[in-house]
């Protein structure tokens, strides 16, 4: 009797312990470099620009091919990769969230847009199951993938916007190859792929990387740092007859920093808004060239945590959506505006110059409808507001400003977050 | 003991839930009829079936393929003016390219078929079809829920129709051998024969037979009847050549179906010249033609034309549209968007 428990026992061991194996557990990557890749591709082709592509990618890493030398599958697969989203931040918060065509907001009235029911990824690795990057130099990144060091070979492969994966889709689909590359990948270092359009009038598209020295750069803990770049291609005929409204080859950037000014504003009257001292139009930079693959960041101000509060309470950000004038929250804010280099003036037929209000809310900024909405002239604060213990602490961010064409992408990385508020 | 026997129970259950066999999925249910049973069996491809036997493709057909083929239904057939009869009396050799241009000798499902707009596949005839399907966006209007495709600028009534060996779309309209090139099309058609010989006045005809891609938009003889022009008269001594430059889209090429399928971006109107600003209204499907200087018109609501660029002509609907050929497509207009008035030499 007892003999047999025991044996029932045993078996009953054994059954348990092999049940326990279900899944295998991701190898760990050897000398791993760190990529985050993007599609900033924002137009698309229509009947009089037959020779652009549809916006909507798949990113393959080390592809195997077949006879035809036709990709049929790879090692990293980055499917479903539609143009991304205009804010981004350094660790996968919102991944799976849209901005184009899913959204519920600000589309052609009275109808919003139709909903968008089939898969789309606005970066790689985004909210995919991958390993991703520890934490260096004191920035989260667990938005950037691991991946092995060394050669591979990048390709990007034009997809229809429906719900058949990559290794599915017909091989007329899968031949149509946007971009294959080569690219070397250094031990430890985070690179930022971007898939950017060259020459748009003639259908040239190309691969940006930036091999992001942020990770070796000290940076002042109280200090909040931005940067720009100008991703955009030659400048197109369309914008030159003025069809569409892009950036100035030359960009000359100024900064303003404004703080809510409460005595003047009667306090839930009219908005008033003053710059601080020393940041009205501030002259920052002049962005001359485009695809520089170094940015240099420029340090602004952090302000005392007590001016991101109202009597205890967390001053409100912008509602994008709310009509002027009462349009303005009462957080700080940076307002960045874009000048041609060479004209430095306002458009002289409307008054108006391309401009970045950092004063959107971060949570809800992506749900806007680039295309529809006015949300492109804003971006969401500089100053990262965290909860924590029930308790709002405002940190410092490096902030990445990627200009393409007619919109500013910003990434925010951010930092300070091992500090207890 | 009895006990003892009930503790086996959840143990046998506990190893069977340990193996991690793949499962069997069971496999799409497709049709394996061959595609020439699918066309007998339908009584709305008789037309085609019948054309089929005639022409001896029913042997291709029975091979082992795939093919996607398109088939006209028998409305398609009415639709395009083709009956019964009429369909009996066309001689068989040109009836068998015309079919051979409505098979393309590989699978292609609707997922195959690439987001673009003209995307050839080649067919039996040796001359490409081209696809179209709705390129999703801001600006697409369609529903694209339901699976859109076109082909030449023909709709597709029904996609996806499995076979054993290929694939069945069925089209609402036959499919037109493409001319040799737009001068050959231009050409062959009595209607166009004012515009032809403008053409040949103004020396824009010879580029027309060349390689090249145009779209143009053909306004025919009666729409120059209305207006009191006579084939003559259209000649560089009483007209400038502004009277049929902007009927000629140079470098484009584009399907009625495309207007829908891509339209342009709500702040680009149309197709710059150097002369003139070609309107495409992707909404309401019409051509018309602005000067240069069409912002100073729309931006001022007054006098003398109170914000309406449409000063040479009014904006035409697209009529008798998509004839592809070699090197372009042709449509017909159905009004004159550059009014002989506007183009006229005052004596």
């Amino acid at each position: 009797m007892k003999r047999y428990i025991s044996i029932l026992f045993a078996g009953l061991c054994m059954a348990a312990w092999s049940g326990c194996k279900k899944y295998e557990i991701e190898p760990l990557v050897k000398d791993p470099a760190y990529i985050r890749v993007f599609n900033d591709l924002t137009s698309t082709t229509d009947l009089a620009h037959g020779q652009q592509v549809t916006p909507f990618l798949t990113f393959l890493m080390d592809p195997e091919t077949d006879a035809a030398g036709i990709p049929v599958d790879a090692a990293v697969v980055g499917d479903f990769l539609g143009t991304r989203q205009l804010f981004s931040l350094s660790y996968a918060a919102n991944e799976a969230n849209s901005s184009v065509g899913n959204n519920t907001t600000g589309g052609p009235l009275p109808h919003p847009d139709p909903p968008n029911l089939t898969p789309i990824k606005y970066e790689y690795p985004g909210n995919a199951h991958v390993l991703t990057a520890p934490v260096i130099n004191g920035f989260d990144l667990s938005a950037w993938a691991q991946v092995p060091s060394g050669k591979h070979r990048i390709m990007f492969v034009i997809r229809p916007q429906n719900g058949i994966v990559f290794t599915d889709l017909s091989s007329s689909i899968r031949s149509g190859i946007l971009l294959d590359t080569t690219i070397t990948l250094e031990k430890g270092e985070v690179y930022t792929l971007e898939v950017v359009s060259r020459d748009l009038d003639n259908g040239k598209y190309g691969l940006y990387i930036r091999k992001e020295q942020f990770i070796h750069q000290p940076f002042d803990a109280n200090k909040l740092y931005v940067g720009f770049v100008n991703l955009s291609g030659e400048r197109t005929e369309d914008a030159k007859n003025g069809f569409v409204k892009v950036f100035p080859d030359k960009i000359k950037i100024t900064a303003s920093y404004f703080r809510y000014n409460d005595p003047a504003s009667g306090l839930g009257g009219n908005v008033f808004y003053t710059p601080v001292p020393g940041y009205n139009n501030t002259y920052l930079t002049t962005l001359s060239t485009r695809m520089d693959t170094t940015i240099s960041y420029h340090p602004l101000p952090m302000l005392p945590q007590s001016d991101f509060f109202f009597q205890g309470l967390l001053r409100t950000y912008v509602n994008v959506m709310t009509p002027e004038p009462s349009k303005q929250g009462t957080l700080p804010y940076f307002k960045f505006q874009y000048l041609d280099a060479d004209v430095p003036a306002p458009d002289a037929s409307t008054g108006s110059v391309f401009l970045t209000n950092c004063s959107a809310d971060p949570v809800v900024y992506n749900n806007y409808n680039p295309l529809t909405t006015s949300v492109r002239s804003y971006a969401p604060n500089l100053n990262l507001v965290v909860n924590n213990k029930g308790a709002y602490h405002v940190y410092p961010t490096v902030n990445i400003m990627e200009i393409v064409y007619d919109r500013v992408f910003m990434m925010q990385i951010a930092r300070g977050f091992e500090q207890l508020p | 003991m009895k006990l003892n026997k009930l503790y086996i129970l959840p143990l046998l259950l506990l190893i069977s839930a340990c193996v991690k066999e793949p499962v069997d999925v069971p496999q799409e249910n497709g049709d394996d009829r061959p595609l020439l049973t699918i066309l007998k069996n339908n009584y709305n491809f008789s037309m085609f079936y019948n054309a089929v036997q005639r022409t001896g493709l029913d042997k291709t057909l029975e091979g082992k393929g795939p093919f996607t083929v398109l088939v006209p239904d028998n409305t398609a057939f009415t639709t395009s003016g083709i009956t019964a009869d009429s369909l009996a009396a066309m001689d068989t050799a040109s009836l068998a390219k015309l079919l051979r241009y409505h098979i393309i000798p590989e699978q292609i499902r609707y997922a195959a078929v690439p987001q673009a707009i003209d995307f050839p596949y080649e067919t039996l005839a040796g001359l490409p079809v081209y696809t179209g399907v709705p390129i999703p966006g801001p600006r697409q209007f369609q529903n694209l829920t339901i699976n859109i495709l076109h082909i030449n600028g023909v709709s597709v009534s029904k996609t996806d129709i499995l076979a054993g060996n290929g694939v069945i779309h069925a089209l609402s309209r036959v499919l037109r051998l493409p001319a040799a090139s737009v001068q050959d099309a231009l050409d062959k058609d009595p209607q166009y024969s004012y515009f032809v010989h403008a053409l040949k006045e103004f020396g824009l005809w010879d580029q027309l037979g060349k390689p090249g891609v145009f779209t143009v938009m053909a306004p025919a003889n009666q729409l120059f009847d209305q207006y009191g022009v006579t084939e003559a008269g259209l000649d560089p001594a009483h007209y400038r050549k502004m009277m049929v430059t902007p009927y000629i889209v140079n470098g484009h090429r584009f399907f009625s179906t495309d207007l829908l399928d891509a339209p342009l971006d709500n702040a680009q109107p149309g197709i710059l010249t150097p002369e003139f600003l070609q309107t495409i209204n992707c909404y309401n499907q019409t051509f018309g033609v602005w000067p240069l200087y069409y912002k100073q018109i729309t931006d001022l609501v007054g006098p003398p034309y109170w914000g309406d660029p449409y000063i040479y002509g009014p904006a035409a609907s697209l009529v008798n549209s998509d004839h592809l050929t070699g090197n372009g497509i042709v449509h017909g207009l159905s009004d004159l968007p550059m009014r002989p008035d506007s183009a006229r030499i005052n004596p």
